[in-house]
Formats: structure tokens, sequence, C-alpha cells
């Protein structure tokens, strides 16, 4: 339940969809299932658990710059044991009402998702990047997708704009994804997709192992942590631009 | 070929699954000017165009319908058995010919081929890596829901059983190896195989096992087919769980505890004693200490001190065994036997019994 305040009382709420068990809660940091934050960092993000297997619920908590005079909280939840499911929100206060003005959703299936807030080029405010990815396993290759939302003042909410350059590290090259997700097991490189290289703008290249940031100096600290990897694979940076494929309407 | 449960039209009993499959056929089929009957997105909600789009059709069709029955249909009323709706019916494309629906969604579909389902259930029933009454409940609930709804479900890639080693090889889970219901044939991801759902403008969209094209557009409709898929999978039974949709399983999550059913399991196939918590003796037979998680012992680096083995030798051998005196080696063989313990479960998964 996200509670808006004004002098010490509640005058609006709103619940989130991921309901926690009436377990005490623990407060911790964020792992990185949680998504909350860039992939590749490792600032720590304060987080509440309550219950455990399958009832446990994380959620975090982190505000949101809009605009020079306008704040959000944005939400990152996880529920589950066996499978995670992540949601994602962010609400702000218009007068005494409290809305929830976006919220990303994960499928069925093996699925993770990420919010990531990157401070706007004139720093007045920032922006919520949304990476997806979906792992499917067999034959498909992975995927990964990033959105990204600016804050309309005018009509109140977030509106999606161009994504913008991200950073890949980039690992080998493989026949396959099923020769990617091999290698990805024998090394060091859990959090890599098995991506073709031709959505990273990369020629010759079936699969590639790679992880996506928002931030350069991100991707260059994680190549220099890479190096430590017990298998050496070769591994660069790119800046690459993801869309997410249009789906249809029904 | 498709069928609605009552009426559909003005004054009529509209149910929306009704509704919506009069929609979509409306919306398919077109007029002499190759234009569709109704114009907008088939939603399900009865309206002013819907009933123009009916009353259209029929005064087109008009002949038709008449000579199929003994009095006029009412005009802007689509009966079960009517000819209006048999009109429409074979009015419609040989590509949209097999169109479904389910009871309370709103999503339009084409059937799958029934050989898809039979090869999906054949699979399962031959696979020696699920439970044998998982594996029965579980080729049924392919089985029925191809005679109910005429839609194949299969097993997804990841879906199968997961050895412990794939197991400590995902990420997208807190279950180590030994704590997935993955890891003992008595759980599946299985989800619908290609599945052609009728957009808003009436073409086809092949979705893949997860519904995700379909969840991207309305994800209270995605999980309509999943809710229509666990009530039939209920009935068997089988159960899904809180968050993930794709998953079935074999009992209900609530009535057990996976690291306490994995703790039994180690204690049945394993050299040491083990406890909740991942507590061991390490074989020695004396008190029970503190090892770390599945995932740690899995890796080989179990939580093993030398204070803690120089107790334990203390007990067994009832002289004074100093943490000094343990040696990086004895550390490591301790690490490696338990590792061992997980590997007997491993390779006795069929074992595992499900502990509260």
């Amino acid at each position: 339940m996200v509670q808006l305040l004004r002098s010490g009382k509640v005058i609006d709420s709103s619940p989130l969809d991921f309901a926690a068990s009436g377990a005490p809660l623990t407060i911790g940091t964020a792992d990185k299932t949680l998504g909350a934050g860039d992939p590749l960092t490792e600032d720590p993000i304060p987080a509440w658990t309550a219950g455990d297997g399958e009832d446990m619920v994380a959620t975090a908590a982190r505000s949101m710059k809009l605009a020079p005079d306008r704040t959000g909280l944005l939400v990152d939840q996880s529920g589950g044991f066996d499978h995670l499911k992540r949601r994602h929100y962010l609400f702000v206060a218009d007068d005494n009402t409290l809305k929830r003005v976006w919220t990303g959703e994960e499928g069925a299936g093996p699925a993770w998702s990420a919010t990531i807030l990157v401070d706007v080029a004139d720093g007045h405010g920032q922006d919520l990047v949304y990476l997806t990815g979906f792992q499917p396993g067999g034959a498909s290759p992975d995927s990964v997708d990033a959105k990204r939302y600016s804050w309309d003042g005018a009509q109140k909410t977030l509106v999606e704009r161009p994504a913008g350059p991200l950073y890949a590290i980039v690992a080998g090259n493989f026949a396959n994804p099923a020769a990617a997700r091999t290698a990805r097991v024998q090394t060091c490189l859990a959090d890599y997709s098995a991506l073709p290289g031709r959505d990273l703008g990369i020629s010759g290249t079936p699969i590639v192992l790679a992880a996506i940031t928002t931030q350069k100096s991100l991707a260059q600290s994680a190549l220099g942590k890479a190096d430590n990897c017990p298998v050496s694979l070769t591994r660069r940076m790119v800046e690459v631009k993801l869309t997410a494929s249009p789906d249809a309407k029904n | 070929m498709p069928s609605i449960t009552a009426s559909v039209g003005e004054g009529a009993v509209n149910k929306t699954h009704d509704v919506a499959l009069v929609q979509a056929m409306l919306r398919i089929v077109t007029n002499a000017k190759n234009l569709p009957y109704l114009a907008g997105s088939y939603d399900g909600s009865y309206a002013a165009g819907t009933k123009d789009a009916i009353i259209s059709f029929q005064k087109d069709h008009a002949k038709v319908i008449q000579a199929g029955q003994s009095g006029k249909e009412k005009e802007g009323v689509v009966e079960g058995g009517g000819t209006t709706f048999a009109t429409l019916a074979a009015a419609l494309p040989a590509t949209h010919k097999e169109l479904r629906i389910i009871p309370n969604t709103k999503t339009v579909y084409l059937e799958s081929v029934s050989s898809d389902a039979i090869a999906s259930a054949a699979a399962i029933r031959s696979d020696a890596e699920f439970e044998a009454t998982f594996k029965a409940n579980l080729a049924s609930l392919v089985d029925t829901i191809y005679a109910e709804h005429r839609i194949a479900l299969w097993i997804t890639p990841t879906g199968r059983r997961r050895t412990f080693a794939q197991q400590a090889a995902e990420t997208q889970t807190h279950a180590g190896p030994g704590e997935s219901n993955h890891n003992f044939g008595r759980a599946s991801d299985i989800g619908f195989r290609g599945l052609r759902w009728i957009q808003g403008n009436g073409a086809i969209k092949k979705d893949d096992d997860w519904l995700n094209s379909l969840n991207g557009v309305s994800a209270a409709k995605a999980n309509a087919l999943w809710d229509a898929r666990d009530a039939l999978a209920a009935k068997i039974p089988l159960y899904r769980l809180q968050f993930e949709r794709i998953h079935l399983q074999l009992f209900d999550q609530s009535t057990f505890n996976n690291p306490r059913s994995l703790v039994r399991l180690l204690n049945t196939v394993g050299k040491a004693k083990w406890d909740t918590g991942y507590k061991s003796d390490f074989g020695l037979g004396g008190a029970l200490f503190p090892v770390g998680s599945a995932k740690q012992i899995w890796a080989g680096s179990a939580t093993v001190t030398k204070a803690d083995l120089a107790n334990a030798l203390t007990a067994k051998t009832k002289k004074l065994v100093k943490e000094t005196d343990i040696k990086v080696q004895q550390i490591a063989e301790t690490q490696k036997a338990l590792k061992a313990d997980f590997e007997a479960a491993d390779r006795n998964w069929i074992k595992w019994v499900k502990v509260p």
C-alpha cells in the first residue's frame, strides 16, 4: 500500500498489485532479482521483504525527480520463490490524490525487467528507462527491449520517447543460442542474455552474450570485472539502440 | 466451427464471449464493398455498432437467412441455432473457419490442430523425468483442454525437470539447487502451443508459449486464458503458483515447504544427517552445524568452519580436537561430502516427499 501523507495524516492511498503477507517486514537491500536499478549497478537500494517461500514479496521505493518542482515515487516489487515476477509503478501526488501513472508488468514465463532512473541532459529531472528481457530457452534467442519515459507536465503522466543510446558488454560469438547458454553457465556471465548479434548492430555474429546498461561508466566497470572470469571470452563494449517490438492491437 | 451459447443482439442475452465471437465474425466477414460489417475492434460489449452490423449483415443475406427457417429470424438478433449465425459462419474465409472462444473471456482464437495436442500428451506420458502421477495428471490436462476448448498445450523449452546443476544456473529464481519444484519431476511450465488469436482488426496473431503478444495488448485477456487453463487443471488436480502463470505442479504450494522437503530427501538418500536451515552433522553423527545455503553447498563452498568441524570430530572421537588441528584439506573434503549428499538427492529425485 502506498499512502499520500499531509502533515502526518493519510489523505489518499493506493494498493500495490502484489500484496505482502501479514508476516513481519525485514529491511535490507534489493538484490538484482527485484529489478530496482540498472542491472550492472551495485548501488544498494533499500528494500522491504515479507513472507517466505512462494508468499515472499519484496518491495523497494525510490523518489524520481520528474521536473524541478515535482517528484514521483517509483516502486518495484517482486513476488515468488521458484519463479519470480516483478511489477513496477510510478506514483505521483496530484493535489490531494495519489495517482499511479505508470505500471510495468511482466507476463508469464522466463521474463525479467528493471527500472532505471537517468538524469536528463538539462539536469532538471530524470527519465525512466524500462528494460525488459525474455529468456525462452530452446532454439529461440533471448530478447531485451528498452523503453524510455519522460514526465509530461501538461498531461501529468509519463510519455514514451526514443530510448536513446544504451551500452552493451558483448562476449563471445556463438553459432546458436544453445551454445551461448552453455558458455553462460560455464562462465561468470549468468546475467548475460543470448542475443542475436544483429539486434546489437553486430554483423557476422549469429549470437552473442550481452549485458545491457544505461551508463557507459557501468559498462566500462563491468568490462573490467568480466576479465576476472575463469573462462576467457572476447569481450567488448558497444553502444546499442534497442527498441521494443510493436505488438498487435486487439 | 464457431458456436455461441446464447443469443446476441438487441434485447438478447448478450454474454460477453458470445458478443465477442459474433463481433469478431462481423469484423472478418466483408460486404459487397469489401468492407467489414463491424467497423471497430471486437470487445465483447454489445452496443449500437454491433447492432448495426448484425442488421446490415441480415439485410445483405436476407434471402439465405429467411430460406433457412420457417419464420423470419428477428431483426438485429443472432440466435445460437439460427440461420443468421449459420450464414455468418459460412461466410467466414477459409483462414478463419475454426473460430473459438472460451466462456467468460474476450479473446477469439483459432482451433489448434489435434495432432499438436496428441503429440504433446504423448510426449508427457513418455517423459521419464516426470513422476508418474504428475505426468498422468499433466497429460490429462492436455487432453481435457483440447477436448473442451480445442487448445493445444505443451511444455516450454525450459519447463521440464531441471537437474540441480541446471537449477544452479537459473538467475530469475530464489530457489537454489534442490529447492525448486522443477527439480523433482512434479512441476512443469506448460504453455499454449502456437495459439492463433484474432486481433481487433480480424487478423490472425500467432503467439508464443507464454502469450506474450496477447499480454502486451492486454494482461487481463492473457490472464483470462491462463485462468481457463487453471480452471481445468484444478479439477484434475494440478496447482498453479501465486505469481507465475506458466507453472503447474502436483501439490498445493501452501501444503509444503521446499527447503524442508529437500532436507527430508537429503536424510533419506545422503550420508550425513540434515536439519532445516541446512544444518548438518558432517556425517559424524553428533551435533548439527549450519552449513550455508543450497546454492553454497552445491557450489562446493558450504560454510564449514574449523571450529564446527573440530567440535564435531571431538564428539565423534571422544578426544579433544582443536580448531587449529583442522586442515584446509579437511574443510574441503567436508564441503565435498556435503555436496555429494545433494548429488545423491539429485539422482534420487523420484524419492522426494513433500514436507509441510
